[in-house]
């Protein structure tokens, strides 16, 4: 593994992520506002809303691919301000979007350590990239060829490997930017299991996930606990247990049809 | 079996995409030699070596730009403005400083070009085009149309630039030699090499996991630019003088040894060993197509039909091997 990763500390005592009053406007339109909430070790959270809703801005910018104008993020216990998604990668938050999972026209291995390679005197560590990788992903349940070119995989295995490499470096946050939505049924299924089996197994109690999703029934499967984002903020926040899909559903589509209204 | 054979082969050429030319390579050594025999003599040999070496040294550079998705048509002229600096300048500088100087200066117009592109986010085509055009604008009215010269052959030290070998050779094999290495471990055992790979291959990926994607590809430009700068100080060298009209077809040329040797203009895809052996079939064809009695104007057509037969053909089986 990367030294600049095995600093990486846990400090379990408190929330795993705190965010206070993130604001993030484009142009004069505000994408996010006013969002606060906090994250605990091992949970999975299921963010949903409707189109624009700021829920991909918001994972965004905890993975440090946008800044934020206003508001503050803690993580792990110590206030953080990532000037780059490399930033929050250090950190131990990684993201796995749905289109942007992996370089086609590179071999998986490569694509698993992209940007931390470990290296050897000044050259990269080819065979240690080839060996663990593949040691990895048999661990991970995934089996491929680490050699092969990414474009070689289905879109499901694509997403796996991805949701592989974040856990690989041992991720503390994993961020999934719809990770479902250009799957089949099963690999959508498939998918969300293997996240689930992550934090709930493999990484119990060491990391935590939010999953962006338009598909509030594919969240339910997994979620713990269901964010629901309108207009930039945050406004609804509750255990997953309290609240059906379809309740969650037709909250949504109450609060679109009054926003409508109110135009 | 044949069947077997042939799956077996196309698999091949898909993963090695430098293959198709280093094949292309060696039968046209063969049909060349069966033609005339004076085309493996030493001074063929020679004249092969002076047509790849000049132009194959800024094609791994550019091949490396090719790979992180972009490429670069003022070499051309920032090889004439080198060169033009570099011969103005010895007079006020001395020829040390001066080296200096017309390095620093393409630098900072790879630097410029890197910027248009990264920053202003302007396409690498239409940057460097306007490059281009804006340098050979200032060469001419530097120049008035003449030719720069310089006669530095009296002293040692710029042997090392435009000397000659034994056979009819020049010190450009040796520096070719160096540049290919250097290159060839650079994008494939260094992060750095990893890095223009995803950046070509998809500058969004790569930069949603964090490879500074701008860095990478500034960082070419600037290279490039120099490179193209210290190959204008060479040619100068060894020829004693540039002309300024000299830079005009070699942004095309070294783009098609690049392309030719395997690199995909779609960026994440190409390799130093397949740029190499290009640019050898280049000086080959050249050297071949006179020995063989062949009108010289038929060189660019030959090229030119090479160069779309192996683009379309690579990128044919990228696209079967791969959802891009």
């Amino acid at each position: 593994m990367s030294d600049s990763l095995e600093r990486r500390n846990t400090d379990s005592s408190g929330p795993l992520l705190r965010v206070k009053d993130l604001h993030k406007y484009y142009g004069n339109t505000p994408a996010v506002r006013e969002v606060s909430f906090e994250l605990g070790y091992g949970e999975i959270v299921g963010l949903v809303g409707d189109n624009g809703a700021g829920k991909s801005t918001l994972v965004k910018i905890l993975a440090g691919y946008h800044k934020p104008d206003k508001g503050e993020i803690y993580f792990k216990g110590k206030k953080v301000e990532f000037n780059s998604p490399y930033e929050a990668r250090r950190e131990g938050i990684e993201i796995v979007y749905q289109d942007l999972a992996l370089i086609s026209t590179m071999p998986i291995y490569r694509n698993i350590y992209l940007a931390f390679e470990p290296k050897r005197g000044i050259f990269i560590d080819k065979k240690t990239m080839k060996e663990e990788a593949r040691k990895f992903l048999k661990s991970m349940g995934i089996d491929v060829d680490p050699n092969k070119l990414a474009g070689e995989l289905s879109g499901g295995q694509r997403q796996m490997v991805a949701i592989a490499r974040a856990l690989m470096f041992q991720a503390n946050l994993l961020l999934l930017d719809e990770p479902t939505s250009a799957l089949s049924v099963y690999e959508a299924r498939e998918t969300l299991n293997f996240v689930s089996r992550a934090i709930k197994d493999t990484y119990r109690g060491r990391a935590s996930a939010i999953i962006v999703s338009h598909n509030i029934h594919h969240v339910y499967s997994v979620a713990t606990r269901i964010l629901v984002m309108d207009q930039g903020k945050i406004v609804l926040d509750i255990p997953s247990k309290e609240m059906s899909p379809i309740e969650v559903e037709e909250y949504i589509v109450k609060i679109t049809k009054e926003k409508a209204s109110q135009r | 079996m044949v069947v077997h054979v042939a799956l077996h082969l196309s698999k091949l050429f898909r993963e090695k995409r430098g293959l198709s030319i280093f094949i292309i390579f060696v039968v046209l050594i063969i049909v060349f030699y069966s033609i005339n025999k004076l085309f493996l003599t030493p001074r063929s040999v020679a004249d092969i070596a002076l047509v790849a070496t000049q132009d194959g040294i800024i094609a791994l550079f550019v091949t490396l730009l090719l790979i992180a998705g972009e490429f670069d048509l003022s070499v051309g002229e920032v090889f004439v403005f080198s060169g033009m600096i570099f011969g103005y300048t010895i007079p006020l500088l001395g020829p040390y400083l001066a080296f200096v100087v017309a390095l620093l200066c393409s630098g900072l117009i790879g630097f410029t070009n890197g910027i248009i592109v990264t920053r202003l986010r302007a396409p690498s085509f239409i940057a460097t085009l306007g490059m281009a055009f804006f340098l050979e604008g200032l060469i001419f009215v530097v120049t008035g149309g003449f030719e720069v010269t310089v006669n530095l052959s009296k002293i040692p030290f710029w042997y090392t630039l435009s000397g000659d070998l034994p056979d009819g050779l020049n010190v450009w094999v040796i520096w070719f030699a160096l540049f290919s290495i250097l290159t060839y471990f650079i994008l494939e055992h260094t992060r750095f090499g990893n890095h223009v790979f995803a950046t070509g291959g998809s500058q969004n990926s790569a930069y949603a996991v964090g490879v500074n994607t701008r860095r990478v590809k500034l960082v070419l430009f600037v290279a490039t630019s120099v490179i193209s700068g210290l190959v204008g100080i060479m040619s100068l060298l060894y020829y004693t003088a540039i002309s300024p009209v000299e830079g005009q077809d070699l942004p095309l040329i070294v783009l098609a040894i690049a392309v030719i040797g395997g690199s995909s203009l779609f960026g994440g895809v190409g390799s130093i060993e397949g740029t190499v052996v290009s640019a050898l079939t280049i000086g080959a064809i050249y050297v071949g197509l006179v020995l063989a009695g062949v009108p010289s104007y038929y060189y660019y057509s030959f090229v030119g039909a090479l160069l779309i037969a192996i683009a379309v053909a690579n990128e044919k089986l990228l696209k079967r091997k791969i959802q891009i």
